[in-house]
Parts: C-alpha cells; sequence; structure tokens
C-alpha cells in the first residue's frame, strides 16, 4: 500500500515538473527560439522564418531542427512532419498520397491543409486548355488535387469527353454532309422521272 | 395541288409539339455552348440556367401531356415500341426511295412511317438518358466523385449527339426533303390532301376512309 502511494505521489511530482519544465514542448519560447535560429543562421544561408518558400511561412514557431534533422540534406523533412502531423489517410492505392509516397511531404506541402498550387507541375506537364470554356481554365484557381484527388480515372474520362467532343463534330459533320448529298441526287432523281419537276408529293 | 382536307394533327398535338421543338432548340444550342470546345464561356453560368430551365419543358411538357390523356399517351409509346417485319422492309427499301428512287418497294404505313418511329424511339431513348443524368448532373454534382460525374456528362454528351444526328434527319425530312412538301404544313395547320395521305400512310389512310364510310 506504501508503494503504490509513493508510486502515485512520484507520479504526481514527475508531471508537476514536467509541466513546469515544458517537457513535451514541440515549440521553444520567442526569446529560445531566437536564439536558437541565430545558431542555425550563423552557418546556413536560408534565415528561417523570412525566406519565401511558404513552409516556412506556416511554421514560424517552430524551430529549425524541429523539421530538419541534422544538415545534409535539409530538403529531407518527411519523417519531421510525423511528430506534429498524423499520417494522410490513404484509403487506397489509388490515392494521391499512396502514388507518391516517395516523395517528401514538402514537396507538395506548405502546410497540413494546404499545398503549393505549382508543386504538380514541377513533375507533371500542366493541362492543355482547349478553350476559356475548358475545365481547367475554369477552375484555374483551384489546387490540382481539389479534382485529382485520386487517379481512379479522372483523367481517362475527361480525355474521353474530349474525344467525345470532336467525334460528336465528325457524326454531325457527317449527316449534314449525307443530308446536303441527299437534297441534291433526290431532286435530280426525282427531276428526272417522266413528268417529274422536282418538286413533288410523288 | 389537291385541297388540303383530312386532319393528321390536333391542334393540341401542334402546340405541343412546337413548344418541345422550342425547348429542344435551346438544350441544342446552350448544351452545344457548354459542350463544344474553342467558343468561349462569357456568360456561361447563365447559359446554364436557361439550359435547365429549357430541360424543365422538354421532360415537363411530355410528362403532363401523358397525365392529362394517358390513352393517347399509351398509344404513343406502343406505336413506338412495336415494330413489324413491315418496318424491316421500310428499312431496306427506305435509302433508295428516300433518294429519288421508286416507291414500289415501299411498304404501307400507319399513322406515321418507319423513320419517324425511329426519331420517337431516339427522343424516348435519349429523354430518358437525359433525365436520368441531367438530374444527377443538376442535383447530386457535390455528392459524387468527380470521375464518376465526368463519366455521366459523358453519357449526357453521347446522347446529345445521337438525338441532335437524329434531329437533323427529322428536319430535313419534314421541311426539305422534295418527297415531302406537306408535311411542315401539317404540323402547322393540322391538315394533309387525301394524295399525300393514301401516298405515305397508306395504312391511316384506309382506315381513316373506312371510318368515314361506316358513320
Amino acid at each position: 500500500m506504501r508503494i503504490l502511494f509513493g508510486v502515485i505521489i512520484l507520479i504526481g511530482l514527475g508531471a508537476v515538473i514536467a509541466a513546469s519544465y515544458g517537457i513535451g514542448r514541440t515549440t521553444l519560447t520567442p526569446g529560445e527560439l531566437a536564439q536558437v535560429r541565430g545558431t542555425c543562421a550563423d552557418c546556413h544561408s536560408v534565415p528561417p522564418n523570412t525566406d519565401a518558400a511558404a513552409v516556412h511561412q506556416a511554421h514560424p514557431d517552430v524551430e529549425c531542427s524541429t523539421c530538419h534533422i541534422g544538415a545534409s540534406d535539409l530538403g529531407q523533412v518527411t519523417e519531421s512532419c510525423a511528430k506534429c502531423h498524423e499520417e494522410p489517410e490513404s484509403p487506397d492505392g489509388q490515392d494521391v498520397h499512396q502514388i507518391h509516397e516517395d516523395l517528401d511531404c514538402s514537396t507538395c506541402h506548405v502546410s497540413a491543409t494546404q499545398i503549393d498550387p505549382a508543386a504538380c507541375a514541377t513533375c507533371h506537364s500542366g493541362p492543355v486548355f482547349t478553350s476559356a470554356a475548358d475545365v481547367h481554365q475554369i477552375h484555374a484557381n483551384e489546387d490540382c488535387v481539389t479534382c485529382h484527388g485520386d487517379a481512379s480515372g479522372l483523367e481517362t474520362a475527361d480525355e474521353a469527353h474530349d474525344i467525345l467532343q470532336w467525334a460528336g463534330i465528325g457524326i454531325v459533320a457527317a449527316a449534314m454532309a449525307g443530308l446536303a448529298l441527299n437534297a441534291v441526287v433526290a431532286r435530280v432523281r426525282l427531276a428526272g422521272r417522266e413528268g417529274g419537276d422536282g418538286k413533288t408529293n410523288d | 395541288m389537291e385541297k388540303r382536307t383530312i386532319e393528321r394533327y390536333r391542334k393540341r398535338s401542334i402546340l405541343f409539339h412546337w413548344v418541345h421543338a422550342a425547348s429542344f432548340l435551346i438544350l441544342v444550342f446552350t448544351g452545344a455552348y457548354m459542350f463544344l470546345p474553342g467558343i468561349g464561356y462569357a456568360g456561361g453560368y447563365y447559359i446554364g440556367i436557361v439550359h435547365r430551365i429549357a430541360a424543365v419543358l422538354f421532360i415537363g411538357m411530355p410528362v403532363l401531356n401523358s397525365l392529362s390523356e394517358p390513352n393517347k399517351a399509351l398509344g404513343f409509346v406502343k406505336e413506338t415500341l412495336i415494330w413489324s417485319k413491315d418496318d424491316l422492309k421500310w428499312l431496306i427499301a427506305a435509302p433508295n426511295y428516300y433518294f429519288g428512287g421508286s416507291e414500289e418497294r415501299m411498304p404501307p404505313q400507319g399513322h406515321v412511317n418507319t423513320g419517324q418511329r425511329m426519331w420517337q424511339l431516339v427522343v424516348m431513348g435519349t429523354g430518358f438518358v437525359f433525365l436520368v443524368t441531367g438530374i444527377i448532373l443538376w442535383f447530386f454534382k457535390w455528392s459524387i466523385p468527380i470521375n464518376v460525374y465526368e463519366w455521366i456528362l459523358f453519357i449526357h454528351g453521347i446522347a446529345f449527339i445521337i438525338v441532335f444526328a437524329m434531329f437533323l434527319a427529322h428536319f430535313y425530312m419534314g421541311v426539305l426533303h422534295p418527297r415531302f412538301r406537306e408535311s411542315l404544313r401539317s404540323m402547322l395547320d393540322g391538315k394533309v390532301s387525301p394524295a399525300y395521305a393514301k401516298q405515305h400512310y397508306r395504312k391511316w389512310y384506309d382506315k381513316i376512309i373506312n371510318n368515314h364510310r361506316n358513320q
């Protein structure tokens, strides 16, 4: 009983100490942060929180080493994201995250909920606009993943629709040509019939 | 020209035809504007609104008409769906006939010929497709996956191509073909001449004559 009581006291005491010293914190106080960042900036040329990279702008209160483990490759931060962010839900192999599982989060993401609109174009060729009414032109301000959240057929359907547009034009043009041909042939043949003038109900 | 004395269409049918035709043409133009590539997007939102209003008219008109005269509507559906050997004969003989050839092999026809029934079949069939896909595109746009939306739009587009190609044939046969000069006028005042009726719709003509004799 005494041992149990002692354990409870120790756990409570540990919790109070941990809370008072900030164990488990993921951020530093502004003063500590400025000090740490100043240390990084002594050697590294990118001043944190002041460069144009949106991912830095999205993490103004996070020290460099929270994400950048080691200075050998500053771009490799994927493992670090999972410290604070949950792994994305990938319902199936078609999901955009599973397709790009070999990429670092920050290749596309500037924050947990935002992606860099230009990121897709880094690897993928941009859509070809067929007109101002083209679906991509209409949604030019949307992120690609708003629609292309998975690869389960959107592009196929999109291409099929493009084919259908031109197939439709071809079919209608063929129908009109056939009817024009009929108009000429029918009039000539009816006019050539005995007593016919082409103006007939027969 | 022989005096046109035989009633082919009632005023109600004529009114229905032209209102339905008007809604169809609005759907064609607004649909083509949204469907075709390279023709701009200015005012696209309002084009979509007009398209939906015309769609309600296009579907609603035959529904209301059918509800007010269910027996006639049923007769129209039977006329459209039930085909016979004469229809096959018509399909074989029609190309030569419509290109100005002899009418010897053309089988006698009822109130509408096989070609007109093909048009009715296409309007009914694509109308059903437009109804189903149109409801999904209109009301469930945001609750279905976008790739499903795109495929529904694809089916909507196929139906549009089919009905528009057939519409061109329907318009040409009714308005421009030299063998059917009374067709358009009959859809304006409802009347055709006995010779025209006998020539093109022999079964229907014989039925009218028999009814007249029996009265």
